[in-house]
C-alpha cells in the first residue's frame, strides 16, 4: 500500500471545505455550553429546591451517557415531537447541551475557589443576589478557570466527526466522501488526523500559554 | 407516547449490546491502564530521550479525535497486511487513545508528590530507585485512583463509537432494535438510560474511593501541627 | 575515626548560585567531629542552603566540600560523571523543618525503611533499633499511628528517631521547631539538648530558638547574604557580639 502524495494534496480543498463546517459547529456548540453550563451552575445554588434537583440531575445524565447516543436520540426523537430542525442546529444543540453539563462544573469549581469571606462582604453591602453574582463573583471565578474552558473546547473540536452520524458535512463525511469516491482510505484518513492534529495542538498550545500567564495573577 | 410493549420484548438485544460495551470496555482499558503507566513513567523519566518520546506520544496521541483513530485502525490496519478483529481493533483504538490521557495522570501523580519526600528519601541514603518504589509511587498511586476512575467512566461511554466499527454493542443493538420497532425516540431513551444505569454506579464507585483513600492520608504530612494537641 | 582533629566536614571557598542569584559566597567553614555548632541568621542568609549543600540535595558551583575528608562532587563534576552525588545516608543526616514523613508508613515503618532496605538491616534488628530510639525520643505507644494521626511535635520527634536510626556521624536540624505550635517547640528542643548532651555525633543546627542555641552549642555562627559575619563560643556571641550586625540581629530576634 503506498500513499499517494498527490491525491492527498488534491483533496485538500474538499476537506478543508468540511474543516470549515465543523469549526462552525465547534463554535456555536462552545457558545452554548457556555450559556447552558452557567444556566445549570446557577441552578445548583438556587434557592428554590425543585430547581437545584432538576440541574443536578440532569448533570448527572448528560455527564453518564455517551454523546454519539444523545446525538441519536435528539435528531431522530425531536421530529416525533414536531420539532424540525436541521442536521447542523440539532448538532450544535447536541454537542452543546452535553458540554453544557461539563461547563457547568468548571463554572462551580471557579465559584467555590471564591474566598467565601466574599459572600459575607457583599450581604454587609447590601448587594442583591443578582449584584453578587454579577458585580462580585462571577468575575473573581471566571478568570482562573479560562484555560480548563479551553480544553473543553478542543474536546468538542475532536468530537465533531460524530456529526457526520447525524449527516452534518463536517470534515470526517468529507473524508468518507473521498473514501467513496477514490476507493483509497490512507490518504484521507491520514490527512483528516493531521488537520486535527494541527488544529489542536495549536490551539492547546495557546491556552496552556494562556495558563501559564493567569497563573501568575 | 406510552412504552410500546413491543421495545421491552427487544431488551435481552439491548442487554446483550450492553455486554459488549462492558467487554470491550474491560479490553480497552487494560490497554490503555498498561500504556499509561509504561508512558506516564517515561515522561519523567531522568532520561531526556524517553522523556521526548513520551511527550510526542501523548500529544499526537491527545491530539486527534478518538473516532477518526478507529477509523484509521479499522480501515488503514489491513491495507498494511495486518489482520485483526473489529474488537482487537476497538480494543487497541481506544486502548491508544486513553493511554495518552492515562499517561497524563500518571505524570501529574508523580509530580503531585510532595518533592520534599524525595528529599526525606535521599536524607536517608535512599537511592533514587529505592525512593521512587518504596516512597513516591505509593503516594502517587493514591492520589490517581479517582482520576483514573473517571477516565474509565469516559471510557465506557466512548466506546460507542465502535458501533461505527460494525461492533454490536449497546449503541448498535439499538440501531438494530429500531429497525423492527420503528420507536427512535423510545428505543435511543432505553439506550440512553441503560448507558446512565452502567456510568453512574461506577463514577459513584469512583467518589466513595476517593473519599477512603485521602482519609487516610489527612492533609499532606508536613502541614499537620495546628490538628491534634 | 583516627584523629579528633581532623575536621569532619569542611567547606573550603564554596559558591552556590540559584540561577542568577548567588546563595553563598566563597564560603569557608570547618567543624570538628563532636562539635556542636549553631547557626543563625535572618531568612535568605544560606543557613539552610549550608545543611542542603551537606546533604547532597543541592548542587553547588564551585569550591570544595569534604565530609570526613571525602569530597563531595560540586555540580560540574557530578554532570561529568553522569551522577547525581550519592547522598551520604549513614554518614549525614537530616531533619527537616517541617517533617516530610512518609505518609502512607505509620510511625515504626517510618524509621526502620531506610535501615532495612539501605543499611540491610533484619526486620527485628530494625525494629529494636527504633523502640530504643522512640524511648530516646519520648515517643510512647505511638508506633502504628500515620502521620496525619500525630501532633506536630510527636511527628517532629518520629522524624528525629527516623534520622537517628541510620546512626550518622553529623546531624544536621534545619529550623525544626520553627513549623511546630508554640507549646510543642519545648518538648522537642528538650530532645534535642538530651541528644547534645549524651552523644558525640556532630550536630548542625539551624535554629531561632536563642536559649536553645546557646545551651547546647560549642560555637555560633550568624550568617548573613550568604556569608558567616561572625563566629564564636556562645557565651562571646550572645553577651558581647563585636558585629553591628550581629548586634541588631540579635536585638530585633531577643527584643520581642
Amino acid at each position: 500500500m503506498t500513499f499517494d502524495a498527490q491525491l492527498a494534496f488534491r483533496i485538500l480543498p474538499l476537506l478543508l471545505r468540511g474543516l470549515v463546517v465543523t469549526l462552525e459547529a465547534t463554535l456555536a456548540g462552545f457558545v452554548f455550553a457556555l450559556a447552558g453550563g452557567l444556566v445549570l451552575a446557577l441552578g445548583y445554588r438556587a434557592k428554590s429546591w425543585p430547581a437545584r434537583a432538576v440541574s443536578r440531575s440532569l448533570v448527572e445524565f448528560l455527564r453518564n451517557t455517551p454523546l454519539l447516543v444523545q446525538l441519536y436520540f435528539l435528531f431522530y426523537g425531536l421530529p416525533l415531537l414536531g420539532v424540525r430542525f436541521s442536521a447542523m442546529i440539532t448538532g450544535v444543540l447536541g454537542l452543546g447541551v452535553y458540554y453544557s453539563a461539563y461547563v457547568a462544573e468548571v463554572y462551580r469549581g471557579g465559584v467555590d475557589a471564591v474566598p467565601a469571606g466574599q459572600w459575607d462582604a457583599a450581604r454587609a453591602l447590601r448587594f442583591s443576589r443578582a449584584q453578587t453574582w454579577w458585580r462580585i463573583i462571577l468575575p473573581q471565578a471566571i478568570p482562573p478557570v479560562i484555560p480548563v474552558l479551553g480544553n473543553y473546547l478542543i474536546g468538542m473540536f475532536k468530537e465533531t466527526p460524530l456529526l457526520a452520524t447525524i449527516t452534518i458535512p463536517e470534515l470526517l463525511s468529507a473524508a468518507r466522501q473521498v473514501t467513496g469516491m477514490t476507493y483509497r482510505y490512507s490518504e484521507p484518513y491520514t490527512m483528516v488526523a493531521l488537520i486535527f492534529l494541527a488544529a489542536s495542538y495549536s490551539t492547546s498550545l495557546f491556552f496552556r500559554r494562556l495558563e501559564r500567564k493567569v497563573g501568575t495573577s | 407516547m406510552t412504552p410500546a410493549p413491543a421495545l421491552l420484548s427487544f431488551l435481552p438485544v439491548l442487554l446483550r449490546g450492553a455486554a459488549v460495551t462492558l467487554e470491550v470496555t474491560a479490553a480497552s482499558a487494560c490497554v490503555a491502564f498498561l500504556l499509561a503507566i509504561l508512558v506516564g513513567v517515561a515522561r519523567v523519566s531522568r532520561a531526556a530521550a524517553l522523556r521526548t518520546i513520551a511527550k510526542v506520544y501523548i500529544e499526537i496521541l491527545r491530539g486527534t479525535s478518538a473516532l477518526i483513530q478507529l477509523y484509521y485502525l479499522f480501515f488503514i490496519l489491513p491495507l498494511l497486511g495486518i489482520e485483526t478483529t473489529p474488537m482487537e481493533a476497538a480494543a487497541l483504538g481506544l486502548g491508544l487513545t486513553f493511554s495518552a490521557y492515562g499517561a497524563e495522570i500518571v505524570r501529574a501523580g508523580i509530580q503531585g508528590v510532595d518533592p520534599g519526600q524525595w528529599d526525606a528519601a535521599r536524607a536517608l541514603g535512599m537511592p533514587h530507585s529505592l525512593a521512587f518504589r518504596r516512597v513516591i509511587a505509593p503516594q502517587a498511586f493514591a492520589s490517581m485512583l479517582a482520576p483514573f476512575g473517571n477516565l474509565l467512566v469516559e471510557l465506557l461511554k466512548s466506546t460507542s463509537l465502535v458501533s461505527l466499527i460494525t461492533l454490536t454493542d449497546l449503541t448498535f443493538s439499538g440501531a438494530q432494535v429500531i429497525t423492527s420497532t420503528g420507536q427512535p425516540g423510545q428505543t435511543w431513551g432505553a439506550v440512553l438510560l441503560l448507558y446512565f444505569l452502567m456510568c453512574f454506579p461506577l463514577a459513584q464507585a469512583v467518589r466513595s474511593l476517593e473519599k477512603r483513600f485521602t482519609v487516610y492520608r489527612g492533609p499532606s504530612g508536613a502541614s499537620n501541627v495546628r490538628r491534634l494537641a | 575515626m583516627g584523629r579528633p582533629e581532623f575536621p569532619i566536614i569542611q567547606f573550603l571557598k564554596v559558591s552556590k548560585w540559584y540561577g542568577d542569584t548567588q546563595i553563598l559566597e566563597d564560603f569557608d567553614l570547618e567543624v570538628k567531629a563532636g562539635e556542636k555548632v549553631a547557626i543563625i541568621g535572618p531568612s535568605g542568609s544560606g543557613k539552610s542552603t549550608i545543611l542542603r549543600l551537606l546533604m547532597g540535595l543541592e548542587p553547588y558551583q564551585s569550591g570544595r566540600i569534604l565530609i570526613s575528608g571525602n569530597l563531595l562532587p560540586s555540580e560540574k563534576e557530578s554532570h561529568a560523571i553522569r551522577r547525581r552525588p550519592p547522598a551520604k545516608g549513614h554518614e549525614v543526616g537530616l531533619v527537616f523543618q517541617h517533617f516530610n514523613l512518609f505518609p502512607h508508613m505509620t510511625a515504626i515503618e517510618n524509621v526502620i525503611e531506610a535501615p532495612i532496605r539501605v543499611l540491610k538491616l533484619s526486620s527485628e534488628a530494625a525494629r529494636r533499633r527504633a523502640h530504643d530510639l522512640f524511648e530516646k525520643v519520648g515517643l510512647f505507644g505511638r508506633d502504628d499511628a500515620y502521620p496525619a494521626q500525630l501532633s506536630g511535635g510527636e511527628q517532629q520527634r518520629v522524624a528525629i528517631a527516623r534520622a537517628l536510626a541510620m546512626q550518622p556521624k553529623v546531624l544536621l536540624f534545619d529550623e525544626v521547631t520553627s513549623a511546630l505550635d508554640p507549646e510543642l517547640v519545648e518538648g522537642v528542643l528538650n530532645v534535642l539538648r538530651a541528644l547534645a548532651a549524651e552523644s558525640g555525633v556532630t550536630m548542625l543546627v539551624v535554629t531561632h530558638e536563642m536559649a536553645f542555641a546557646r545551651d547546647v552549642s560549642d560555637r555560633v555562627l550568624f550568617m548573613d547574604k550568604g556569608k558567616i559575619v561572625e563566629q564564636g563560643p556562645p557565651s562571646l556571641i550572645f553577651s558581647a557580639p563585636q558585629n553591628e550586625r550581629t548586634r541588631s540581629f540579635l536585638r530585633e530576634i531577643l527584643g520581642k
